[in-house]
């Protein structure tokens, strides 16, 4: 690439184009687009957690003045629609798999009318056997959800049979021979963590619109366009150009909105009702009825030298993916995670996930990370004790290096800033934990989320294209949910041209006007988008560059571009400036200046080759710190400092990173100390926000964020990924430091003070 | 029934029905969608507005019962084309991601400094407890208020 000398936009803090509509009012979420003549909608939900549905009577619903539509499932074809596996309708035809399932909806003038007629729908239900708990779910004779399953769509190909909807088996080395090692110390725990819901603030919300002629619009609070349209278009049996997805501003997503479960159900009743049809989910909704993170139980089984190297692992995942399943089979990805950032040898992950009459799973921010991170550095405090060894140095012994393979064993890791981060936070520890009290303690872990996408597969593209008064138009199918993705998608576009940031503008997540894109998540969106923006830009820069070499009568390799202008590096008074350039560009023989990621991609993919497919060239590694203090009497833990070291490559935008990275340790402190949905016979009971407990403003530590940058090879400008990594060691981090503080062992998350009273009294028995 | 309001400095009539929430009158009788809705139980503070001057969630409040009353919203902050400071901070200092609940949480946070103008960073964190974030961790939206409340705009 035609590296500027100096970076002027890159690792700039560049506020957020949008900043000002948000501090204003004026920023419209998908809840607040509305066109005239728009209908509300509500949808009528299961009341049983597993049922045949006998029958569904509309009639009073419809007759009711006011409404205009009512769908069913025998509005619904019955092909299965779903993110990963098809597993579900986005209204239920035979039976209900879990409590609040959409069975019907309706659209009526006001959401008053909406109601009423809901109450007026009559279901008879026959009640089936339900089975709540994943490993009662897969024993001998137990209720089978899924009947059809080994027929079903699937992304991947995973073993899955009866309720198991995977099972995913990953072993390097030998496992059996390592642990009949003599003199090998080895230590065992069960480790199990809560449901979690995404908790993003806005709740879903849709707005559908059919065309006179049959086509359907839907605007909404979505961060996979692309995605959702499939399984809109499947519902209505519709082709994909028939069906157009736009998502507006998105407030806030985890994980939680690339599924399609109410965007098929406007557009139904839309089609029906033949006006405008919106629908908000209420909080109620949201945690009853939409995805978490999936439970789990881990069982873990390290054996360590006395030297403290660790040799073998042994571990089994069992995962809760609730009815229908949103996580792409839950331990897939999650299995190789268990291994954590530390070279073992010999490792075994059996990661089952089982289908059970519960909510659905989905992904919430590092899918399996916080899950695995919990039971593997609770584990490594406890080999630490057992050695009598510093936690961190033994951590440090075991970690991660350059050139190592990745757990996941596919490929080799390389710009491992792993050493940095712990370097930093022991410098860190040195000066700034000051003394420590009674019931006080100290607590670390280590995180990692290793990025390697094949470039060869990567489902995303962009187009730039530089408007006639020189301004620069950015055409992605990137969602920005709040992580600051349009930003970082302007600053690429404006280094790589030239041109101040102020000039770029992005039109963005609309399938019909932008490329396609697989959707922002993983934390990949910088490290994958902004290449295709950066390949895109290029394409654009090269074509600006032939334009001025004609009118300037330089050669192209002696111009270079700066502040929206395009010079001679020779001759400072041969210069054009982007708007002159452009303006005549349209009725050149070459045509206006359109770029895009095509020519660069093919390019890169060749020239890089293996070393690209078999690198994992942007592991993002970090280093969690916290000092907290248990009150003994009642099990509440106070975490009074937090402290995190984390590699993210080069920060684009600093500010953008912190703000990550705060955000992320905040999600993670939820998890740790409060954040549980907690449910009987398949009912979610704390459903709301005073019972599920955020993190709230009092609440939250003293926190030191410190950026490591050791630049990734390939990825823009050397980012690597920032949003997953600081929620995913946090809870393993207070339970370390609870441990250190008090000397009992959590090992069930999240640690309300009923399970650290709990885990005192059982110390007191023993 | 039929309210008078003073909305942002204009002044309103409005026909709702008895148990209409504020909050729907915000957003829909008067179209001042910057108002959210959140949890509807106020928890989150989404829906935060400023009724003759006092904060109030408005998803439990009856449209009903603030007749006569002076509503203040995001959209009403701005004078003369100045943004408020809080406003003005939270942009300098990056006080939000998504911006779902930034409305609400400048107005908790003009509210705080109406009747507190130099508040303690512990008086701050209290007094924004009732307002979720879950993006930012609440230090950038902390920091916006301090340095609001300083004059560091």
């Amino acid at each position: 690439m035609a590296a500027p000398t100096a970076l002027r936009t890159i690792g700039q803090s560049i506020p957020k184009r949008d900043a000002y509509s948000k501090a204003t009012g004026g920023a419209a979420y998908a809840g607040d687009v509305r066109f005239p003549g728009t209908l509300e909608a509500k949808v009528l939900r299961s009341t049983h957690a597993h049922a045949r549905i006998l029958s569904i009577d509309t009639a009073e619903a419809e007759a009711l003045p006011g409404v205009y539509a009512v769908v069913t499932g025998k509005d619904v074809p019955p092909t299965r629609i779903g993110r990963f596996i098809r597993d579900r309708h986005a209204l239920a035809r035979e039976k209900v798999l879990y409590f609040g399932e959409p069975v019907a909806a309706v659209a009526a003038v006001n959401e008053e009318t909406a109601e009423r007629a809901i109450r007026l729908i009559k279901v008879q239900y026959e009640e089936l056997p339900a089975v709540f708990d994943p490993e009662e779910a897969l024993a001998p004779g137990a209720p089978i959800l899924h009947p059809d399953l080994p027929s079903y769509v699937d992304t991947g190909r995973p073993e899955r049979s009866g309720n198991m909807r995977n099972r995913v088996v990953h072993e390097v080395g030998s496992v059996d021979q390592a642990f009949a090692e003599p003199g090998l110390i080895i230590y065992e725990a069960t480790y199990r963590t809560p449901r979690q819901s995404q908790a993003f603030t806005e709740p879903h919300a849709a707005i559908a619109q059919t065309d006179p002629d049959g086509k359907v619009t839907v605007w909404a609070a979505t961060k996979a366009p692309f995605g959702e349209r499939q399984s809109v278009a499947d519902t209505l049996g519709l082709p994909l150009s028939r069906v157009r997805l736009i998502s507006p501003v998105v407030g806030g997503d985890f994980g939680g909105k690339g599924a399609a479960f109410i965007e098929p159900i406007v557009a139904l009743l839309s089609r029906k009702a033949r006006r405008p049809v919106r629908l908000t989910l209420s909080r109620m909704e949201e945690i009853t009825a939409m995805t978490s993170r999936p439970s789990c139980v881990i069982r873990l089984k390290m054996g360590v030298r006395p030297d403290g190297s660790i040799v073998a692992l042994d571990g089994t995942m069992l995962m809760n993916v609730g009815g229908v399943d949103d996580t792409g089979g839950g331990g897939a990805g999650a299995a190789n995670s268990l291994i954590g950032a530390y070279r073992i040898p010999n490792a075994r992950v059996v990661a089952t996930s089982a289908y059970t009459n519960s909510s659905p799973a989905g992904h919430v921010r590092a899918p399996g990370g916080p899950q695995t991170s919990f039971a593997t550095e609770s584990h490594m405090d406890s080999l630490a004790r057992l050695l009598r060894r510093d936690p961190l140095d033994l951590r440090l012994q075991n970690a991660l290096r350059d050139g190592d393979t990745a757990p996941s064993g596919h490929g080799i890791l390389r710009n491992v800033g792993l050493q940095a981060c712990i370097e930093r936070a022991r410098d860190w520890m040195a000066s700034n934990l000051g003394d420590i009290g009674p019931n006080e303690g100290v607590g670390v872990a280590l995180s990692l989320w290793a990025l390697h996408p094949n470039p060869a597969k990567v489902n995303s593209s962009a187009t730039v294209r530089i408007d006639m008064d020189g301004g620069v138009v950015v055409l992605t199918g990137v969602t920005d949910q709040g992580g600051g993705q349009w930003t970082i998608v302007r600053q690429v576009a404006a280094e790589v041209l030239g041109v101040p940031i102020e000039r770029v503008s992005v039109i963005a997540a609309d399938t019909e006007a932008t490329p396609q894109e697989q959707g922002t998540g993983g934390s990949q969106t910088t490290y994958r988008v902004g290449n295709v923006i950066r390949q895109a830009a290029e394409d654009a820069r090269r074509k600006l560059l032939r334009l001025a070499s004609e009118r300037l009568g330089v050669d192209e390799e002696e111009l270079d571009t700066q502040d929206g202008e395009v010079f001679s590096r020779s001759d400072g008074s041969k210069r054009l400036t982007v708007a002159e350039i452009a303006q005549t560009a349209g009725g050149s023989s070459s045509g206006p200046i359109i770029g895009t990621d095509a020519e660069d991609r093919e390019r890169e993919i060749r020239e890089q080759g293996e070393e690209r497919t078999e690198t994992v060239d942007a592991p993002s590694f970090a280093c969690h710190v916290a000092k907290l203090s248990v009150d003994p009497e009642t099990g509440l833990i106070s975490v009074s400092k937090y402290y995190t070291s984390q590699d993210v490559g080069r920060a684009l935008n600093p500010r953008n990173c912190k703000g990550q990275i705060e955000g992320g340790v905040v999600f993670g402190l939820g998890y740790a100390l409060s954040e549980e949905i907690l449910s009987e016979n398949g009912t979610n009971l704390n459903a709301n926000l005073w019972e599920y407990l955020l993190p709230t403003a009092p609440g939250i530590p003293e926190l030191t964020v410190e950026l490591v940058e050791v630049p990734s090879t390939f990825g823009p400008f050397g980012a690597k990924g920032v949003g997953e990594t600081p929620c995913i060691p946090v809870a393993a981090t207070i339970a370390n430091g609870v441990e250190d503080a008090i000397g009992v062992r959590v090992t069930q998350a999240p640690l309300t003070p009923e399970r650290v009273l709990a885990a005192i009294q059982a110390r007191g028995k023993s | 029934m039929r309210v008078r309001l003073k909305v942002n400095g204009e002044d309103r009539a409005i026909d709702v029905p008895d148990q209409r929430l504020l909050v729907d009158t915000v957003r829909y009788d008067l179209g001042l969608t910057g108002t959210k809705l959140g949890c509807g139980v106020g928890v989150c503070g989404l829906c935060t507005v400023l009724v003759d001057g006092k904060m109030v969630s408005s998803c439990l409040m009856l449209t009903a019962l603030v007749d006569g009353a002076t509503i203040t919203t995001i959209e009403g902050l701005e004078h003369d084309g100045q943004l408020d400071p809080v406003q003005t901070a939270f942009l300098k200092y990056g006080g939000f991601q998504c911006g779902i609940c930034t409305p609400g949480q400048i107005m908790a946070a003009h509210a705080l400094l109406q009747e507190n103008p130099h508040p303690s960073d512990a008086e701050i964190k209290d007094w924004m407890m009732g307002n979720l974030c879950r993006c930012t961790g609440y230090y950038k939206i902390l920091e916006s208020v301090q340095r609001a409340a300083a004059g560091d705009v």
